[in-house]
């Protein structure tokens, strides 16, 4: 079919993807010229006769707008990003209006905007809840830390997450530090909304007993925060935590409300679609204007408003409507997971649902079954799937999970969340009518333990939930083989699908020839501690120390375990606890609970402390192997990667009475490239290295203890002579590691140091013969 | 303010394309709904007054009507009937009042429009009828009064009875509202079948002592397959 009569059907659609290509073109060139050159071609091509060339004109004027508005957005986004590296640490004088309110696990935090500070917002936190409300003003004064960058491959990017909202950074007052308010007595629209919804939530709170509170919050207000945490992960177990997140599924619930109130009112045609935009607006703002509520929103006002006009609304143009709509106005939103699953699932729900009707036997199809209860189930079952075919390779991608069960269980609590929605709007409106609040919020009740019983004994199959690494290139060949079999079953075009086919295969071939003989080590940034994890070309897993745990903190469970699961590992063939100092193995307590270990490295150094034993004796009664390698041993781990032990000799280690000195040290060799771990050697240790000369000559060096004065000799140094060292210490620690003499001798010699305080973790990949850092943020 | 009108409808393309309600194509940058080729689709009845043709024409004058229910014309009454689309209503209106005039009927001094009941209103939000009736009295410049009928019960619906049950299904089901006393009355409606409806109609506007009175639909079923 020809250009323009495919432009004509759905304009919006292709002019919001001209205007989210200029936006990715914007996030990588960032040239005023190019824009200007790229406009000016557009606008000529309005002014020629022939069509074609005209809708090329519309598509290259909005790339050329997409790419000036990502590229002004992230000048400012940069500049308010230097201005908050530049007070990092620092103490600040602040005076702003409250915004937000918080209630978080330690404390509250109010979001304020800072009106002398460059108009950014920031997080205020406080230990106690201030007598003060939205929109009053707080002056005080205390110390600045920016939003830190994900420090982690796979964790969550909270400093994009919050600058996207305008805010850069936390302001945590001094101890004793006095908070000044003033308070505003006008009328605040924000302070206003927030009343409304503390009287909502309280409202159902009153009238809804047991869970069913929480969960009316949750659904109608977006607030999940009144909701059990047992009740969320067991939502989260089935899959279908996004019910409680409010997304485009509660508009249409709202809409049906709304609908169904429209015709109470006796307006004429045409006037009394007011009533169902006037709720829409209602809506997202009591939601605090989410991408995914108003996506919905705007999809079904341009949906209810088009008989005004005379015309029927077609669904993708609505789509693309509301996608330019959002962008135009928050482009940052485009790199929004809640922003891509929305457009997403809507995608993927309209387009799937409708091939199943098409490629379905007969006795298969919606519109084909007679029985009504049938027809509605079975419908609601293709929906969920057909949401999920496309928001799959993202979800997973995302949280390296694929909850099986979320199938099934869509289909039994998704109708029942509508009914709770519809009930929690009677409750709303009708609940102050003495009986009718009774009755209304016992149903509530009701239905929320049908919902929780269901998610709960949902939760308990444990294998419903697959742990699985799709990797971006695994979702780019899950979409073609996808597209391929669309292609498939249309008999006219079966060949592009074959060509598709053909593709993945070559591709796939070619990236396992190619890609796959790599060896990954990423040195992990567990605070002040170690931890690295070592991916053989074969796909082996070693893991070499597991950071600290204490009172406050577990390594293990907050940032190894999710970046094994992040990465798709389910088994660690070797687990090396260099010393047994709980920095390097206090991680390992809650690693051994959830994954399989092979081999377990030890010390020779007898050690008490419960950490230590209760590894050991875990590893006894679960048949883990203990090796002890000692220093002159040489190990195979694959083909052509070895490890040669260099430390600990096993009489020193038996003598000497400094843990850190009896430190596994090996090096890790691939082809020509290699890798020196050294644990927390000082220099007692260091010395005895010093005979093997030549061998310790390596291209990466993890600096010992931390980058302690204690450790990193001269000689030392200059043996090893690497091109890269890294230094794994925790911002700020109480040691005041790594020592600047230290760093000096880095310096003098010319060796990067990559210091996981400063910048998180480093993922390195050596094909054998030359080391990278693969980017990972 | 042609130009004006241009823009509005190439705007308005963007957000609703203008596709064609029968065959799905596009219009063109304009207020019709319906193209041209599937206007020419459509099958015409010759202008004439097929009152004696009805099963029930008590009180009819003369009954006019424009297109077949066949050839796309029967989606565009779906459309009409049960997609909100009640301005679609005016259109077609415009169109059926080019197609017939008033010079085809003895006299029309007021058009009004067969009355959804109150339930039925309320659940559709509007009444096809009478925006049909709204385009005829716009292109004829003749006042349009939807407030001449009411309708009284709601009636169960027809196409299961015979013609002595229609009849005594419609009976009483209107009532006159106004003063129609020697006018003659335009009553309209979407489709022409057995007339039984417009029929009741008919007979309370004579009884209320109305003049004569004429009906006008946008369709009837093909008088062969009657
Ligand atoms: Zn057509």
């Amino acid at each position: 079919m020809d250009l323009v009569n495919l432009f004509k059907k759905t304009p919006l659609v292709y002019i919001s993807l001209a205007f989210i290509f200029g936006l990715i073109l914007g996030e990588f060139f960032s040239s005023d010229l190019g824009v200007i050159i790229l406009f000016t071609i557009g606008l000529c091509l309005l002014f020629t006769k022939k069509d074609t060339i005209f809708v090329f004109g519309i598509l290259v004027c909005l790339l050329s707008f997409g790419a000036h508005r990502m590229q002004t957005t992230l000048i400012l986004q940069n500049h308010y990003k230097s201005v908050a590296n530049e007070f990092h640490d620092n103490i600040v004088a602040y005076q702003g209006d409250i915004a937000e309110i918080k209630q978080t696990k330690k404390g509250f935090k109010y979001r304020l905007h800072l009106f002398d500070f460059q108009n950014i917002d920031i997080w205020l936190y406080q230990k106690t809840r201030l007598n003060c409300d939205i929109s009053d003003t707080l002056i005080g004064q205390g110390e600045f830390q920016r939003i830190s960058p994900a420090r982690n491959p796979g964790e969550f990017d909270f400093q994009s997450f919050y600058n996207r909202r305008n805010i850069y950074g936390w302001i945590f007052p001094d101890k004793n530090e006095h908070v000044t308010i003033l308070k505003n007595n006008h009328f605040h629209f924000g302070r206003f909304i927030s009343e409304i919804q503390e009287k909502i939530r309280t409202h159902f709170n009153e009238h809804a007993p047991g869970d069913a509170g929480g969960l009316l919050s949750a659904l109608i207000l977006g607030d999940k925060s009144d909701v059990a945490p047992d009740i969320r992960d067991s939502f989260v177990n089935t899959g279908v935590i996004h019910v409680l997140a409010v997304s485009g599924l509660h508009v249409g619930y709202v809409l049906i409300v709304l609908l169904l109130i429209k015709n109470m009112f006796r307006l004429p045609w045409g006037l009394d679609r007011i009533v169902v935009i006037l709720g829409l607006i209602i809506f997202v703002i009591l939601t605090g204007g989410k991408a995914s509520v108003i996506r919905a929103s705007i999809m079904a006002g341009l949906y209810v408003m088009a008989p005004v006009f005379n015309r029927s609304a077609n669904i993708w143009n609505i789509i693309g409507g509301a996608a330019l709509g959002i962008l135009c106005f928050r482009p940052m939103d485009l790199f929004d997971l809640g922003f891509q699953l929305s457009f997403l699932a809507v995608g993927s729900i309209i387009f799937f649902y409708n091939w199943f009707e098409t490629v379905l036997p007969d006795k298969l199809k919606v519109s084909k079954i007679s029985h009504k209860a049938l027809q509605f189930i079975w419908g609601l079952f293709l929906v969920s799937l057909a949401a999920q075919v496309g928001t799959l390779p993202l979800t997973s991608y995302v949280f390296g999970k694929l909850p099986l069960i979320a199938l099934i269980a869509n289909v039994l609590i998704v109708p029942l969340i509508g009914v709770l929605v519809g009930i929690g709007f009677f409750l709303l409106f009708l609940g102050w009518i003495p009986g009718m609040g009774f009755v209304l919020g016992n149903s509530a009740w009701l239905i929320s333990k049908i919902i929780t019983f269901f998610t709960h004994t949902f939760s308990m199959f444990s294998f419903s939930t697959i742990n699985i690494n799709f990797s971006l290139f695994l979702v780019v060949i899950y979409f073609l083989v996808l597209g391929s079999m669309v292609f498939l079953f249309d008999k006219r075009k079966r060949k592009y699908g074959l060509y598709i086919i053909i593709i993945v295969l070559n591709i796939s071939v070619w990236k396992w020839s190619f890609n796959d003989r790599k060896l990954d080590v990423i040195f992990l940034d567990v605070g002040q501690g170690d931890a690295a994890i070592v991916r053989l070309p074969n796909k082996k897993v070693m893991l070499i120390d597991t950071g600290p745990r204490s009172r406050y903190e577990d390594m293990g469970k907050d940032v190894v375990l999710p970046l094994l699961n992040h990465l798709g590992i389910n088994k660690l063939d070797w687990v090396v606890m260099t010393h047994p100092h709980s920095d390097h193995i206090g991680g390992l307590v809650s690693i051994v609970n959830e994954i399989e270990i092979d081999t377990l490295w030890d010390t020779f150094i007898p050690y008490t402390s419960r950490t230590y034993q209760t590894i050991i004796d875990f590893a006894d009664s679960n048949g883990i192997i203990i090796n002890r390698p000692r220093s002159g041993e040489t190990k195979r781990l694959s083909e052509n990667v070895y490890l040669l032990v260099l430390a600990p000799d096993s009489l020193f280690a038996v003598t000497e009475r400094n843990v850190n000195n009896a430190s596994i040290v090996f090096k890790l060799v691939y082809g020509e490239t290699s890798i020196l771990f050294t644990g927390d050697l000082e220099h007692e240790g260091d010395e005895l290295l010093i005979p093997y000369q030549q061998l310790l000559k390596s291209d990466v060096l993890k600096v010992a203890h931390h980058g302690s004065i204690t450790s990193s000799t001269d000689a030392f140094l200059d043996l090893v002579n690497p091109a890269l060292s890294v230094i794994s210490v925790g911002w700020k620690n109480k040691f005041r590691h790594p020592s600047p003499i230290v760093l000096e001798r880095f310096r003098s010699r010319e060796i990067d140091v990559h210091r996981t305080d400063l910048n998180g973790a480093l993922w390195i990949q050596s094909d054998g013969k030359n080391i990278k850092e693969v980017k990972w943020n | 303010m042609r130009l004006i009108k241009d823009i509005y409808y190439l705007l308005l393309d963007f957000i609703y394309p203008n596709k064609c309600i029968v065959c799905k194509r596009f219009v063109g940058h304009n207020d019709r709904s319906i193209c041209s080729s599937c206007w020419e689709n459509f099958d015409e009845m010759p202008k004439q007054n097929m009152v004696k043709e009805l099963s029930v024409n008590d009180g009819i004058d003369s009954a006019f009507s424009s297109w077949n229910f066949k050839n796309g014309f029967d989606d565009v009454i779906h459309y009409l009937k049960y997609n909100d689309m009640a301005k679609l209503g005016k259109e077609l209106g415009y169109r059926l009042g080019k197609n017939i005039t008033p010079g085809d009927f003895q006299s029309i001094d007021s058009i009004t429009a067969v009355p959804l009941h109150r339930v039925k209103y309320r659940d559709r939000g509007y009444n096809q009828a009478e925006w049909i009736g709204k385009g005829l009295a716009d292109i004829w410049q003749i006042p349009f009064d939807k407030k001449i009928l009411k309708r009284n019960r709601f009636t169960i619906s027809q196409t299961t009875l015979n013609k002595e049950e229609r009849q005594a299904n419609m009976a009483n089901a209107f009532s006159v509202e106004k003063d129609v006393k020697d006018k003659s009355i335009l009553v309209v409606d979407d489709v022409l079948t057995t007339g039984s409806t417009t029929s009741a109609c008919a007979i309370v506007l004579k009884n209320a002592g109305a003049k004569q009175v004429h009906v006008l639909t946008l369709s009837a079923p093909s008088i062969s397959e009657n």
